[in-house]
């Protein structure tokens, strides 16, 4: 046994997962990150309003939040608001990452890259209370009111989570068979569309399916940017909570909390393909 | 057929990398001519510009000077996709989401040929490269050499006026770079194409090339066929490179008055070799001669020898034997000489370690290296 060990260090020496109580170690950070989700997933289907004492199996929480007409009016807005951020902000990152990758180097490039990432540095709040004021003077001098002020924030602070999958595939892929393609006589649009754009749909997949999730679960922006009255859903429930706490909202985030994971999963494995 | 057209012309070309203090001269003003139909080779050591004056050609990459003439048409400022020259990269480059196939009729389909001809072409191809029975595999199910064969077929089948091979060869085994020498010699002549090849082995360059271009540190030393190259080198890098080379310092050396093209060496015992030299060739130092280990003959009575020295190795090959030689020498300078006898008959002499040996040549074996070049 100890022998077996000093031989894997010997074969990879840094190598974290040979430290002796690595899956230990793991074992702890799993269970710090994911047990807080336990209490909520469990009483959300309680049968009782009693958010921390167990009365029953129930479905009528996710009943009752499938049936409440504002819960759906929020969720279909929240669905929509991601879509046609997810769409927007990941069209933007596929030409920002083929500018930062597929040209001869130019100065400001690093630059670029440091704007393009900038909405993960900066603190959300900050930038909320940004775009607050400059929509505001939007508002003030056009008069428009609508949803688009939403689907803008929301795809700006969406770009950058776009931009990184997509940039590390193209930077994966290997420049010569752009190449290959323009020596084969293809035009730089068909060897975008025969050879690029195929190799990086997986890239592309995941920047949108993450892009979605991360508009999906905004609280702060959109509480600071929306139209009022016209909640998204995470807007609605922190309302809720705010009001009385029932375990309904348990069961939306129960909701949330699954299709966060799947959609990230999904990412994770579009991503690592091939 | 066209046999001594020009397919490409190289005119004075120059590139030069990044700019300023890190500027790197990576070829410096190349110009060459190169025929149709012909197995031209560039051969020369890594880093030396090989790879930059194909992707010149290509199109991949701009000239600092200079211009690229197709069949006397000035292409220098087409992109790679209007040229019809074709790419051996590599790496391969192969299209991973393509199959075999898909990948061999992508050439064809930008240039949007008919469907019917296309099916022809590539089925034309795949059989030409052996590959029949793998037209549906997809890139990462073939082996190495397989996927040599299909980067191939993909560059051949839009009957390119020009292919170009980058050190195509050089990640296959012995075995099977061997084969695909062969193979590629009767892809040439099955399909008449101009084929330009890279590599630095120069065994590699004379037993396939009809011409081959020597180059180092991004000039071009020499072209020839490979007898001109091997046996007349006229560059001290030239003549070390390709095959083995003794070379000597001769102190004692004078030019004819009549004819300036030859050079009297002298040797030992007043012998006085008269050699062909360039017109232009200064004698106001050492002139600098080169010889093959092969060229060279052993005796045993140094009275009548060219040089003396003693053995101080000897390695047998089977066929040849080896022969590492200390000559004597006045300036106290230790020099040593290599030689190569064949073994063809058993009455032939054999030599030892430590044994006084006088070393004979012909004087049409000895290239006089000029060095003021
Ligand atoms: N994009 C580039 N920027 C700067 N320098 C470069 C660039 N490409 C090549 N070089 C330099 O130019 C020189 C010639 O490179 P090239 O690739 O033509 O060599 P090569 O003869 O093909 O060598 P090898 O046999 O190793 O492939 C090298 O010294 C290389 O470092
Ligand atoms: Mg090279």
């Amino acid at each position: 046994m100890h022998i077996n060990f000093l031989k894997k260090r010997n074969r990879d020496r840094f190598n974290v997962e040979y430290v002796p109580s690595f899956p230990v170690l793991a074992l702890i950070c799993i269970l710090c990150l994911y047990a807080p989700m336990v209490p909520l997933l469990f009483y959300s289907f309680n049968d009782s309003t009693l958010l921390t004492v167990w009365h029953g199996f129930s479905w009528q929480w996710y009943e009752a939040a499938w049936n409440n007409e504002r819960v759906q009016e929020v969720t279909l807005r929240s669905l929509g608001l991601a879509l046609q951020a997810s769409v927007y902000s990941t069209i933007l990152a596929t030409m920002a990452a083929l500018a930062t990758t597929r040209v001869p180097k130019y100065r400001g490039q690093g630059l670029i890259y440091a704007v393009i990432n900038q909405p993960i540095m900066v603190p959300e709040i900050v930038t909320a209370v940004a775009l607050l004021i400059f929509f505001a003077s939007i508002k003030a001098a056009t008069g428009y009111q609508g949803t688009a002020y939403l689907v803008l924030a929301h795809t700006a602070f969406c770009i950058p989570f776009s931009y990184l999958p997509i940039r590390a595939r193209l930077e994966n892929m290997n420049l010569s068979l752009e190449n290959a393609a323009a020596d084969l006589y293809a035009s730089p649009w068909r060897t975008f569309k025969r050879v690029t754009f195929p190799l990086l749909f997986p890239g592309i997949l995941a920047g949108a399916m993450l892009a979605f999730v991360i508009s999906l679960d905004d609280v702060v922006i959109t509480e600071f940017v929306k139209t009022p009255g016209k909640d998204t859903l995470p807007t609605y429930m922190l309302g809720e909570l705010r009001r009385e706490v029932t375990p309904e909202i348990n069961a939306i985030s129960s909701v949330l909390f699954v299709v966060s994971i799947l959609l990230v999963g999904m990412t994770f494995l579009i991503s690592s393909k091939k | 057929m066209k046999q001594d057209s020009i397919a490409i012309k190289v005119e004075g070309v120059s590139k030069v990398y990044g700019k300023g203090e890190s500027a790197f001269l990576a070829l410096n003003n190349a110009t060459l001519n190169i025929l149709d139909n012909e197995f031209f080779t560039l051969l020369g050591p890594s880093g030396c510009g090989k790879t930059t004056l194909l992707r010149i050609i290509a199109g991949f990459e701009n000239p600092t000077q200079g211009s690229i003439l197709l069949h006397g048409e000035d292409i220098s400022h087409l992109p790679p996709n209007l040229r019809s020259v074709n790419t051996v990269f590599q790496s391969y480059a192969l299209f991973p989401h393509m199959t075999v196939a898909e990948n061999i009729s992508f050439g064809l389909e930008m240039l949007n040929k008919p469907k019917q001809e296309i099916k022809k072409t590539v089925s034309k191809m795949l059989s030409l490269v052996h590959m029949e029975e793998l037209k549906d595999r997809h890139i990462d199910e073939l082996s190495g050499g397989q996927q040599q064969r299909v980067a191939l077929a993909r560059a051949l089948a839009p009957e390119p006026k020009v292919l170009l091979l980058d050190e195509s060869l050089a990640a296959l085994d012995y075995k099977l770079r061997k084969e695909m020498q062969i193979e590629l010699k009767r892809l040439q002549h099955a399909t008449g194409i101009t084929f330009i090849f890279v590599t630095h082995d120069q065994e590699e360059a004379l037993t396939m090339s009809d011409r081959i271009a020597v180059i180092n540190e991004g000039k071009l030393l020499q072209v020839g066929t490979p007898h001109e190259i091997y046996n007349k080198p006229q560059d001290h890098f030239v003549a070390s490179f390709v095959g083995d080379t003794n070379f000597l310092e001769i102190s004692s050396a004078s030019k004819s008055n009549n004819n300036d093209e030859v050079i009297f060496l002298n040797f030992n015992h007043d012998q006085i070799l008269k050699v062909p030299c360039k017109k232009d060739m200064a004698l106001n130092k050492s002139i600098s001669i080169a010889i093959r280990p092969e060229k060279v003959s052993l005796v045993k009575d140094a009275d009548s020898a060219l040089l003396t020295g003693e053995i101080v190795d000897v390695s047998f090959f089977g066929t040849d034997t080896h022969y590492s030689i200390e000559l004597d020498s006045s300036s106290g300078k230790a020099q040593s000489f290599h030689v190569r006898m064949q073994n063809a008959s058993n009455q032939s002499k054999q030599y030892v370690a430590g044994e006084r040996v006088g070393v004979i040549f012909k004087a049409e074996d000895i290239q006089v290296i000029d060095d003021s070049r």
